[in-house]
């Protein structure tokens, strides 16, 4: 068997070896499961391990035997706990799912199981994917292969630290105010959020429904590519999904212009180290050909108050579908009224209670106008904002979040811990697909801390974001 | 600021206990919360503009009401995952009765 050095093995490179025999989907596999044994004790990325991966292992190489074979056949994928697997528990690591096992496959599942990837487990994340840290998880925090003591992230913390620890070759994930990108920076991976409505959310457990979406994390631009292709298109069970026609009909510009919101930085909280790498990330790009130039996005300061009462607004009413009767945790009560209340309040977790009693107050008649509908007005507003700054640039950079990895513990109240959304959740207002590319380390405590790098593409521009990421990567 | 009380009355409405240490946790983050959110009043919005939803491309889709699959041919999966079941339903307990005693 050819040596496979996993920490900077390729899908291309994989499918390769696979092709020609130099290495079996079975030995491939079981490298991944041999690094997942050794470290998920201390990291805590995969909640559950599959116990049928050979078996999966087999039918995959049987594709190959056959030279029936996509470039993901035999591909070892983790899976996010909030996307659905038929017959498979899904937990969305709350307690109130703890023993759900799904009855149907999410869409994106359907696609990748027709292109024989492998799914190693599932990974774990802030529950509900409510939080930046994956802190809120029931079962346990993730920790960041780069730092013990310190977070992966989130919410996609355990899909991102299963990456970074050769723990899966690529993993999805999923974002709703930066649930990939942000993992993605502080475990140093590439993730993406594609655009709005490309990838089904069918079978992805709902939070922020016009915000969420799947997106994939891997080592290279090009991995992450390879799995949104293989991901993405329309689906009559996902209403919101699009039509390739919308990628076809888009405009194709190249201009190489890459716009720069600095005023974005002018605010208390980001870190020195953060500015810097963007000011080196900005040469780079300058040096690779790129034109860079100042823009302004006048609302997006505003763009972390929209967030938080869209998302809570649209969780609150997602999650009341929880309810003790159809499936899940139930907790008896005296009456039906009271199973409800009690199952409710000891399923979901402090965080997950904070949100729906949020979003249940700016719902609440008298509280609609001045929140839900004024967040949505100005959400339109920083729409706006970014679609007039394409029209001159082509690409927007942004750190992907205001400080490296932050210690387990250190964030304890819910406000400074929302604000390590403040440059991902723009792109979720806009529906605009972005992209968090490793671009440096941060010497903190004497540990090496992976920074990252966003680029904000036009809606259905993901091939902006591909090109201009692989040129950095190269560089 | 948002009053114990009203914690107590979202919860309420929301379906979820609260514990009455927690109460004024959640009045504190909450009111916290809206305090932040509350910048948004600084934003000056032009007559109609809520209406418009430049974010979003979504659009209202049909399809025809045909090729239904088989009745119960998901019953049984579905209700494995429930708590209780009786005959193929779900079952809950009453919903008038014990409240008036």
């Amino acid at each position: 068997m050819a040596d496979i050095d996993l920490s900077t093995l390729t899908i291309a490179q994989a499918h390769e070896h696979l092709i020609k025999g130099d290495f079996s989907v079975k030995e491939l596999a079981q490298k991944y499961l041999d690094v997942i044994s050794e470290k998920n004790g201390d990291i805590n990325a995969y909640l559950e391990v599959y116990s049928d991966v050979m078996e999966q292992a087999e039918i995959a190489q049987k594709k190959i035997d056959s030279k029936d074979a996509g470039v993901l056949t035999g591909i070892p994928f983790g899976i996010k706990d909030n996307i659905l697997i038929k017959g498979r528990i899904a937990s969305a690591s709350s307690k109130i799912l703890e023993n759900y096992t799904a009855t149907y496959d999410s869409t994106a599942i359907v696609k990748l199981k027709k292109a024989g990837a492998i799914f190693l487990g599932r990974t774990n994340m802030d529950e509900f994917a409510m939080g930046g840290s994956t802190e809120n998880s029931a079962f346990g925090v993730t920790k960041n292969p780069h730092d013990l003591e310190r977070v992966p992230g989130g919410s996609s913390g355990g899909s991102a630290a299963a990456v970074a620890m050769n723990g899966a070759l690529v993993t999805i994930g999923s974002d709703t105010g930066g649930s990939v990108r942000q993992p993605a920076s502080f475990c140093g991976v590439v993730g993406l959020k594609p655009t709005y409505g490309s990838v089904s959310r069918h079978g992805l457990i709902a939070m922020g429904s016009s915000l969420d979406v799947i997106g994939p994390m891997g080592k290279s631009v090009a991995d992450v590519e390879t799995v949104f292709d293989a991901i993405k298109g329309e689906d009559i069970m996902d209403a919101t999904s699009v039509s390739d026609e919308k990628y076809s009909n888009a405009e194709k510009t190249d201009r190489k212009i890459i716009g720069v919101p600095r005023h974005i930085l002018d605010q208390e909280g980001i870190d020195d180290v953060v500015k810097k790498n963007l000011e080196d990330v900005i040469t780079k790009y300058e040096q690779l050909g790129y034109e860079v130039k100042d823009i302004e996005l006048p609302h997006i300061e505003y763009a972390l108050a929209v967030y938080y009462i869209i998302m809570p607004a649209e969780a609150s009413s997602n999650l009341s579908r929880f309810d003790g009767v159809k499936y899940g945790l139930h907790v008896e009560g005296n009456d039906l009224l009271e199973d409800y209340i009690k199952t409710r309040g000891e399923g979901f977790g402090t965080e997950v209670r904070r949100r729906i009693l949020l979003g249940t107050y700016v719902l609440s008649a008298g509280y609609y106008d001045a929140y839900y509908n004024k967040a949505n007005t100005v959400r339109t507003l920083i729409a706006q904002d970014f679609d007039k700054a394409f029209t001159d640039v082509d690409l927007i950079l942004m750190p992907t979040t205001p400080t490296p990895a932050f210690k387990i513990g250190e964030k304890s109240d819910p406000l400074s811990m929302y604000f390590a959304d403040i440059f991902t959740a723009p792109a979720n207002l806009a529906g605009a697909p972005a992209i968090s590319i490793p671009s440096g380390f941060a010497d903190v405590d004497g540990n090496r801390l992976p920074l990252g790098i966003q680029l904000v593409a036009p809606k259905y521009r993901e091939d902006l974001l591909f090109s201009a990421g692989k040129k950095f990567e190269q560089g | 600021m948002i009053k114990a009380e009203d914690v107590k009355k979202l919860s309420q409405l929301a379906r979820i206990s609260v514990s009455d240490s927690e109460v004024e946790e959640l009045r504190t983050d909450i009111s916290a919360i809206l305090g932040y959110v509350d910048k948004l009043n600084e934003v000056r919005e032009e007559a109609g503009s809520e209406h418009v939803r430049a974010y979003s491309d979504a659009r209202t889709v049909m399809r025809d009401d045909t090729d239904a699959h088989e009745p119960g041919l998901y019953t049984d999966s579905l209700l494995a995952e429930a708590p209780a079941t009786e005959n193929g339903f779900y079952k809950v307990k009453k919903i008038l009765g014990n409240t008036d005693e």
